[in-house]
């Protein structure tokens, strides 16, 4: 029996991420309430089989009671996810609560599965994250100043990342992180927020020509000193946020051409002047030359993403930890070698999802500061994911990024943790307000 | 400071209505539907969706390209966790002899066993210390097992190894043991092809080595490297062609001349001269008056010297080229390019050097036999191929092989030009020994010589029938002697093994 589990598990767990999936996505079709209700019903007892069968997976193989752990601790972050904010309350989106509590599941699993340390660890910041972020929902809707700190914004956003250029840690080659006492911040994660609202805070009423000029000038200089730190992933993520958020506040496409332009243009400097640039795309056209050294990592994300076939080796049963940063940057070829190609994708699918849902809240709110918002981090979240999947599969070249909420790492857990709240904290906001102008109406009557 | 800019007074009202969520739900969900369409947004779904859908479709792509390949690379270290739990398949001859299994030992580690010893080292090749031939090309299927969940769940209980695919080669184990036999302790290279199929019946290399030992042999195969036991030199193997050559030189000549050829005349004294440059005739024998024919058939080294006198060297050239000299070959295996350069600025001696096969030609016997195919098929060559199918455990055919592709590499009138050539070495000429009743044969032998006391490589490529041929023979025995005299017996016995079965 235990053996027949060992074999068929590996089945078991593409199927259900392929139902959770599918859910994700035929949950805008659902026409009633009643049938969204059903869906939930079925995402949340899929999420909590995945994680069972997972963690009883790989107790067996690797006969590690700490294993045990692993899936009480996730457990217990299910039942915070979904219980405790659903109980607080009641207005909150469901299928982005579904979603984000399948993603940071996923992601403890896969940790788990490189190392039982690192998980407990990314257990205790997503826990830590979960009760701030529900902090800021109790206050988010009392604080009446978030538009007008625009110049708050890009000073900190700014300063932030100058203190990280200039006392920043060179890891690999970039300057991504500080230290504060025993812990590394990676600021460039938070400022991703504060550069949304800056956008937002600038750009959501009255638009005049200067006013997009003096947003285009603040957003280059970040992209800028990204660029400089050597932080391309993250340069790339500011420039898209910045131009889908200025369509989206213009309504004309011809800035996001012009912005394009001037990306391309950008992109053929920095290309000039930073070799760094240069040695990412030459890894990209043809990495086999520098297998023993710059093409490694990408090679053996390759290998690692090929190996595992659609169904994957089983989770414990794969060797994805020959892969360098094989639990950041290239958790999700560690996906595709153990969890199979079916599970990757169903993690794309999840994404896609959560941004769909994210973008139908953005179309609902009428101020512009919030819709903003709401789209900036919708498009940021799935930009990222595109960013680090299609770098570890080689459709783009590599710019190390991590996969939001999946992926090992305390800045970006906590980071993506709260930007899919402050949408719930939107979008609680949106549903109490709309209560009353019903009840308005209603009483007008 | 509100987020519906119509809404007012709306925070005193919000504790008064979260109580009752079920209702306000479904109004919030049904107004929700009736929201106007934001077009921009829905834009940015679309481009993202297709960004996705894209990256999607590449991976799927990128996969089902790459998953052989990549398994198959040195880097790639995924091999040996499938070696805990699957036992490496079979390898299996023509008409289903086991060239090659595996056992599970006690430990639960797996020993590579070649029943046939060094009959195949070279072509079904060995799977550790790297991987060459046969286990090299499918090393893919031989390491991945078939076995359903429920066999999987049971051998896993019983701590045995799953198994694997299965893999027929085009081989013929006969075949091969006399051409194995027929080299003895020299070195050299025998193959045997399909003309009409491309299927390879013989591939033999020595020196050989027994695979089963290679852990033992592996320290002493590499340190000497003057004896390249390890080359397979069938395909890798770079000689002298000699007088094989000729084929290729009487095919320029008439593609210049064309139906001119048969007033070619020469009179042969043993020798010929350019300026002081010098060609003998093999052992100074003066052959007197020869046409083209007879200069083909004897071999004579003087005629063809004045031959590729009268060429044109950039034609010459043209002609090399689209014989794949210094180019890629249509090989399954690993394989060297030969090599042979003319142009106009090549001088008269190295031009009368090429001429004849000599000077600094080199080219491989498996180069030779796609020569030798393309003109016994009236002028199109058969890729060959060494794989037959892949077998699923329960015998089904998972994978079926065939030629990938045929394509010309002269015209017919060209092709059956050279093949009368070669049927008049068999009647009149230096390979007279096979000439018999049975069936008749067609080739060219070649002598090469390689030091300056005369010793040569013996050479012979050929097919039979002549009429309408089956099979292509190319032999290099190093140091052999002659070709008419070491290299053609074998190419007789072969076709006597060959037309006796088939």
């Amino acid at each position: 029996m235990q053996y027949l589990f060992l074999e068929s598990s590996k089945y078991i767990i593409a199927i259900l991420l392929m139902i959770y999936a599918i859910s994700s996505i035929s949950i805008f079709g659902a026409k009633k309430t009643g049938g969204k209700t059903a869906i939930a019903v079925i995402q949340n007892s899929v999420n909590i089989l995945t994680v069972l069968v997972c963690c009883i997976h790989m107790m067996l193989i690797s006969k590690n009671p700490m294993y045990l752990a692993v899936l009480i601790f996730i457990l217990v972050c299910v039942f915070l996810f979904l219980f405790v904010t659903q109980s607080a309350f009641p207005e909150c989106n469901i299928l982005l609560l579904n979603n984000f509590s399948m993603l940071v599941s996923c992601g403890l699993l896969i940790v788990s599965r490189i190392s039982i340390n690192k998980s407990f660890k990314q257990f205790i910041i997503v826990t830590v994250s979960f009760a701030l972020c529900i902090g800021m929902i109790f206050i988010f809707g009392k604080i009446k100043f978030l538009k007008k700190l625009t110049w708050c914004y890009a000073a900190i956003g700014l300063l932030l990342l100058s203190v990280v250029l200039v006392l920043g840690k060179i890891s690999h080659g970039s300057k991504l992180s500080i230290s504060l006492g025993p812990v590394s911040v990676q600021p460039s994660e938070f400022v991703k927020l504060i550069f949304i609202f800056f956008l937002a805070s600038i750009l959501w009423n009255e638009l005049n020509f200067k006013k997009i000029i003096v947003s285009a000038l603040i957003a280059a200089l970040y992209v800028g000193i990204l660029v400089v730190s050597k932080d391309l992933g993250s340069a790339l993520i500011y420039f898209v946020i910045y131009l889908f958020v200025l369509v989206i506040a213009t309504g004309n496409y011809i800035y996001m051409f012009a912005g394009l332009i001037a990306g391309a243009g950008a992109s053929i400097i920095a290309y000039k002047i930073f070799s760094h640039v240069r040695v990412r795309v030459m890894i990209w056209q043809d990495p086999w030359p520098y297998i023993d050294n710059k093409g490694y990592q990408i090679i053996q994300s390759m290998f690692s993403i090929t190996s595992g076939g659609f169904f994957g080796t089983g989770l414990l049963e794969g060797t994805p930890t020959t892969i360098p940063f094989a639990d950041t940057d290239f958790v999700f070829s560690v996906i595709c070698e153990e969890l199979g190609i079916i599970a990757g994708i169903s993690i794309l699918i999840i994404s896609i999802s959560t941004f769909i849902e994210m973008l139908r809240v953005s179309s609902k709110i009428n101020d512009n500061f919030y819709k903003q918002i709401v789209y900036g981090i919708a498009v940021s979240l799935l930009f990222q994911a595109f960013l680090t999947v299609g770098g570890g599969i080689k459709f783009i070249p590599l710019t190390g990024v991590t996969l939001p909420l999946i992926s090992y790492g305390g800045s970006s857990i906590m980071a993506s943790t709260i930007m899919y709240f402050i949408v719930q904290s939107i979008y609680i906001r949106l549903r109490r307000e709309d209560k009353v102008n019903l009840s308005n109406k209603k009483t007008k009557h | 400071m509100s987020i519906q800019n119509n809404s007012n007074n709306h925070k005193s009202n919000n504790s008064a209505y979260s109580g009752n969520s079920n209702n306000s739900i479904r109004n919030f969900l049904i107004k929700s539907d009736k929201l106007t369409i934001n077009h921009h947004i829905h834009i940015t779904i679309a481009v993202f969706s297709v960004l996705f859908i894209a990256m999607i479709t590449y991976l799927v792509v990128f996969y089902c390209n790459n998953k052989s390949t990549f398994f198959s690379n040195s880097y790639n270290k995924r091999e040996s966790v499938l070696y805990t739990q699957n036992l490496r398949g079979n390898i299996y001859g023509k008409d289903g002899e086991l060239l090659a299994y595996s056992i599970q030992n006690e430990d639960g580690t797996q020993t590579r066993v070649y029943p046939y010893g060094g009959l195949f080292a070279h072509s079904v090749g060995f799977s550790t210390h790297g991987k060459t031939g046969v286990e090299a090309m499918q090393n893919y299927y031989l390491i991945n097992t078939d076995n359903s969940l429920l066999q999987r769940a049971e051998n896993r209980s019983q701590g045995n190894l799953n198994t694997c695919y299965n893999v027929t080669t085009t081989f013929d184990v006969e075949l091969q043991q006399i051409a194995y036999d027929y080299l003895g302790n020299y070195n050299g290279a025998v193959i045997l092809t399909e003309v009409q199929t491309g299927r390879v019946l013989v591939m033999v290399s020595k020196p050989d080595f027994d695979p089963n030992y290679i852990d033992l042999l592996w320290d002493q195969l590499t340190e000497n490297s003057e004896s390249s036991v390890l080359l397979n030199r069938v395909t890798q193997g770079q000689y002298p062609p000699g007088s094989t050559f000729k084929i290729i030189t009487a095919l320029e000549y008439f593609r210049e001349n064309n139906t001119d050829y048969k007033k070619y005349i020469y009179n042969c004294n043993g020798f010929f001269t350019v300026d002081n440059y010098r060609i003998n005739c093999f052992h100074g024998t003066r052959h007197g008056d020869v046409d083209f024919e007879l200069s083909f058939a004897k071999s004579c080294n003087a005629s063809f010297a004045n031959i590729g006198m009268s060429l044109d060297r950039s034609n010459f050239s043209q002609t090399l080229d689209s014989l794949m000299f210094n180019r890629e070959l249509p090989c399954p295996i690993e394989y060297t390019r030969s090599s042979l350069y003319i142009s106009s600025d090549t001088d008269d001696y190295n031009m009368m050097q090429t001429s004849i096969g000599q000077g600094k030609t080199s080219i491989s016997p498996y180069h030779m036999n796609l020569i030798t195919m393309a003109i016994a098929n009236d002028g199109v060559l058969v890729t060959p191929y060494i794989i037959d199918n892949v077998k699923g455990t329960d015998g089904a055919i998972v994978k079926d092989y065939a030629s990938e592709e045929a394509f010309s590499l002269m015209t017919a009138d060209e092709a059956e030009f050279l093949q009368k050539l070669m049927q008049s070495v068999v009647t009149e000429g230096t390979a007279g020994r096979l000439k018999n009743d049975i069936y008749t044969a067609a080739g060219k032998t070649g002598s090469a010589e390689y030091n300056d006391l005369g010793d040569s490589h013996a050479w012979f490529t050929g097919y039979a029938p002549a009429e309408n041929p089956e099979v292509a023979v190319t032999i290099i025995i190093e140091a052999g002697g002659t070709g008419g005299e070491r290299a053609v017996p074998l190419a007789k016995l072969l076709f006597d093994s060959y037309f006796e079965r088939y």
